[in-house]
C-alpha cells in the first residue's frame, strides 16, 4: 500500500459517501470558485460581504483575501458557460424544461437555475447538476410558479430517468446505492432493486406528451430563427392526460446513459419500489399488504423479479454491512 | 511515496518520443495525425490523446496506433485534490483506455476537471489551490494512480485567469513530485500565461525547479483576448502562433530536461499549413527518435 490509511479508507468503504461531511479548506474553496464562475450575483455578494456569503465555509481568511484581490470580471470571462450547461440540462429534460417554457414563456426562468440556492448547494456538496435542475423545476411547481398538469407528468418521469442513470453510474464507480449500509442487528437475506432499476407511475398520457414534444422540437429545431417571430409553432394541443389513472413503469438504465422505459404490472411495480433499499420477506410483506397483496404472492413476484434480472438478492450482515451475493458473503 | 533514486531510473527507461501533436476527442475541427504525418513526414512522432473515460477514443488515434505509431493518453476528467474522485471504475476504465493506445504513461492538467462528481455538463478546468496541503493531497492522489494503473503519471501545470494560495506554481509542482514520486509535465504555454497573470518575468521560479524530472513538455499558441467588459487576459486558446513568452520558456528548458522524451505542440484546431513552421523549429530544437536513439537523448 503506498497511500495513507485514510484513503485505503475511502477504497474500501464507498458504499454510502456523505455530502455533509466536512471537506478540506481548498476544496470547499475550489467549489466557491465554481460558484462565481457560473454566478454573477454571487460574485457580488462574495466581493460586497464575503463574510456573510461563504459563511459557514471554514475557508482560510488569507485564501479569501487573495480571492478577493482578483479582478472581478474574470468570472465572467466565459460568457457562454451558463449556456453551455443549460443546453446539456435542457437534452435530458427536454420534455419536462419545453413544457416549462410554454407556460412561463422566460428563458430566464431557467437560467435563473445557476442562481439558485439549488445550484449552490448541489456545487459545495458535491452533488448532481441534474438532480439540482430536476429539484428547480419540482419547487416550481410547489411554489406555484408552474401550474401546467403535462410539464408536471413530463417532469416526473424525466426525473426518474435522470436518478436511474445516475444510480448505475454511481454503482458502476463503486457507490451502489444498493449496497449502503442498513440498520445493525438485522442480519439475513435481503432482495434490492439492481443498480439504477427504478419503478415510476406516471399519468396516463404522459408517454403521449413526450412524443408530442419530441416531434415539436424535431420540427422547430429545423429553423432555429423562428423563436424570434410571433407566429413561432406551439406545442399546443396537448395529448390529454389522467392523474386519476396511473401508469407503471419499469426503468432499466443502459450503460450508455439510455434509460429503457416499459410498462409493468402495478404489483410489480410496487415490489420494485419497495426494494429500492434492501428488504427481507417481512419487511417486503408489510409493505405489499398496503397494496393488496399477500405474503406469499409478494415473495413470489420478488423472486421472478430476480429471475428477471430487475432485483438482486444481498446479504445483510449483523453490523448492517450488504454485500452483494457474488462476494461470497454469508 | 517520495521522490527516489528508483523513480528517476524508472523514468530514464521511458522511450524517446520526441515531437508530437495534440488531439482531443470529437472537438472539431482537428487536424488528422496521420494525414498530416502523410503530408508532412517526419515533423509529428507521437500523438498526445485527450479524453476522458466517458467519451473513449475516438477513430483518428486508433487508425494511428493501429499502424504502430506510438500515443500517449491525456486525461481530462480527473480531480486530484479530491482523493474520493479515484473511484475504482475510472481507474479502471482509465487502464483500458490506456492499454488500448499502448500509452507508456498517464498525463494531464492537475486542477479541478469538473465539480460535484463526474458527469456531463459538470466539466471545466480549475487550478489546484496552491497550498503545501494541496499539494500533499495531490501527490497522494498521483501515487494512487500510478499504484492502480501501473502506468507513470506525469501531473501538468494548468491554464487560469487566477491563481489562489501561496505558492508559486512551479514550487506547488515540485512539491507534488517531491512527495508523489512522479515525473512532471510542463506547459510552457500555460506557465507563461501563470507568469504574466502574476506580473513575473517568464523564467521566474525555473532556477529551483526540478528540471531534471520533466518528461513531457507542452508547447501551444496564446494570445491576447479581451471581454465586453474590457477584461484583458492571455488566453491559452492554441492558435498556431506561439507566445514570445512561451519560446522563451522553452529555450531555456529544454538544454535543462535531460529526462525529456516526448514535446508536444497542442495545435490541433489550425490549418495544418500553419503549424508546420512551428513543427519544423521543434524538431530541430528537440531530434526525432531515430536521430537521438530509441530510449535516451
Amino acid at each position: 500500500v503506498t497511500w495513507d490509511p485514510i484513503a485505503e479508507a475511502l477504497f474500501v468503504d464507498r458504499a454510502a459517501p456523505d455530502p455533509d461531511l466536512p471537506v478540506t479548506p481548498f476544496i470547499a474553496m475550489q467549489r466557491v470558485v465554481v460558484r462565481m464562475l457560473f454566478d454573477p450575483d454571487f460574485v457580488q455578494r462574495v466581493y460586497g460581504d464575503a463574510g456573510s456569503a461563504l459563511a459557514g465555509l471554514d475557508l482560510p481568511p488569507a485564501l479569501v483575501e487573495q480571492l478577493l484581490r482578483n479582478d472581478p470580471r474574470l468570472w465572467q470571462a466565459d460568457r457562454l458557460r451558463r449556456s453551455r450547461s443549460l443546453r446539456i440540462l435542457l437534452e435530458e429534460f427536454k420534455v419536462s424544461s419545453t413544457l416549462a417554457l410554454a407556460e412561463c414563456r422566460r428563458l430566464a426562468f431557467l437560467d435563473a437555475f445557476f442562481g439558485s440556492a439549488l445550484f449552490h448547494d448541489a456545487v459545495q456538496r458535491r452533488r448532481y447538476m441534474a438532480l439540482a435542475f430536476a429539484a428547480y423545476l419540482e419547487e416550481a411547481l410547489r411554489r406555484g410558479d408552474l401550474r401546467s398538469r403535462h410539464f408536471a407528468a413530463a417532469l416526473g418521469i424525466e426525473t426518474a430517468m435522470a436518478r436511474s442513470r445516475r444510480l448505475l453510474r454511481d454503482a458502476r464507480r463503486g457507490h451502489d446505492a444498493g449496497l449502503a449500509r442498513v440498520a445493525p442487528g438485522r442480519p439475513g437475506a435481503r432482495w434490492v432493486a439492481s443498480p439504477g432499476t427504478l419503478a415510476h407511475f406516471a399519468p396516463a398520457g404522459t408517454l403521449e406528451v413526450v412524443q408530442r414534444i419530441e416531434k415539436y422540437l424535431f420540427e422547430v429545431g429545423q429553423v432555429p430563427s423562428l423563436a424570434l417571430c410571433d407566429d413561432a409553432p406551439r406545442p399546443e394541443p396537448l395529448p390529454a392526460i389522467d392523474e386519476g389513472a396511473p401508469v407503471p413503469f419499469l426503468l432499466e438504465p443502459q450503460p450508455g446513459g439510455k434509460v429503457e422505459l416499459s410498462e409493468v404490472g402495478e404489483g410489480y411495480a410496487r415490489i420494485i419500489g419497495a426494494c429500492e433499499r434492501p428488504r427481507d420477506a417481512a419487511g417486503l410483506a408489510e409493505i405489499a399488504a398496503s397494496h393488496g397483496i399477500d405474503a406469499e404472492e409478494a415473495r413470489e413476484m420478488a423472486e421472478s423479479l430476480r429471475e428477471a434480472g430487475v432485483l438482486r438478492r444481498v446479504a445483510v450482515l449483523e453490523d448492517g454491512h450488504v454485500a452483494a451475493e457474488e462476494e461470497g458473503r454469508p | 511515496m517520495t521522490w527516489t533514486s528508483a523513480m528517476a531510473r524508472r523514468l530514464d527507461a521511458l522511450p524517446y518520443l520526441g515531437v508530437g501533436i495534440s488531439g482531443e476527442y470529437g472537438v472539431r475541427p482537428t487536424i488528422d495525425p496521420s494525414s498530416f504525418d502523410e503530408e508532412h513526414p517526419g515533423l509529428i512522432h507521437v500523438v498526445e490523446f485527450g479524453t476522458d473515460t466517458d467519451r473513449g477514443v475516438d477513430a483518428s488515434i486508433l487508425r494511428w496506433v493501429d499502424a504502430g505509431r506510438p500515443a500517449t493518453y491525456h486525461f481530462l476528467d480527473v480531480n486530484f485534490e479530491e482523493i474520493e474522485d479515484l473511484d475504482p471504475g475510472w481507474l479502471d476504465e482509465t487502464a483500458a483506455f490506456a492499454r488500448r493506445l499502448g500509452t507508456p504513461w498517464l498525463c494531464g492538467d492537475s486542477g479541478m476537471w469538473h465539480f460535484g462528481p463526474r458527469d456531463r455538463g459538470h466539466g471545466l478546468l480549475l487550478p489546484p489551490i496552491l497550498t503545501r496541503d494541496s499539494a500533499k493531497r495531490t501527490a497522494e492522489s498521483i501515487a494512487i494512480v500510478q499504484e492502480r494503473t501501473g502506468l507513470p503519471v506525469f501531473p501538468e501545470n494548468p491554464p487560469s485567469l487566477y491563481f489562489l494560495g501561496d505558492l508559486h506554481i512551479l514550487d506547488y509542482f515540485a512539491a507534488v513530485s517531491e512527495h508523489g514520486g512522479c515525473g512532471l509535465l510542463l506547459d510552457t504555454a500555460h506557465l507563461s500565461i501563470y507568469q504574466r497573470a502574476l506580473g513575473l518575468d517568464p523564467l521566474e521560479r525555473l532556477e529551483d525547479f526540478p528540471l531534471d524530472r520533466i518528461v513531457e513538455m507542452h508547447v501551444a499558441g496564446g494570445g491576447e483576448a479581451v471581454t465586453p467588459d474590457g477584461y484583458r487576459y492571455l488566453d491559452d486558446d492554441h492558435r498556431a502562433e506561439v507566445h514570445p513568452d512561451t519560446w522563451k520558456i522553452v529555450e531555456y528548458v529544454l538544454p535543462r530536461a535531460p529526462r525529456l522524451k516526448s514535446l508536444i505542440y497542442e495545435c490541433e484546431h489550425n490549418d495544418p499549413a500553419a503549424t508546420v513552421e512551428t513543427f519544423e523549429r521543434l524538431n530541430r530544437m528537440f531530434p526525432p527518435p531515430r536521430a537521438k536513439g530509441a530510449t535516451s537523448r
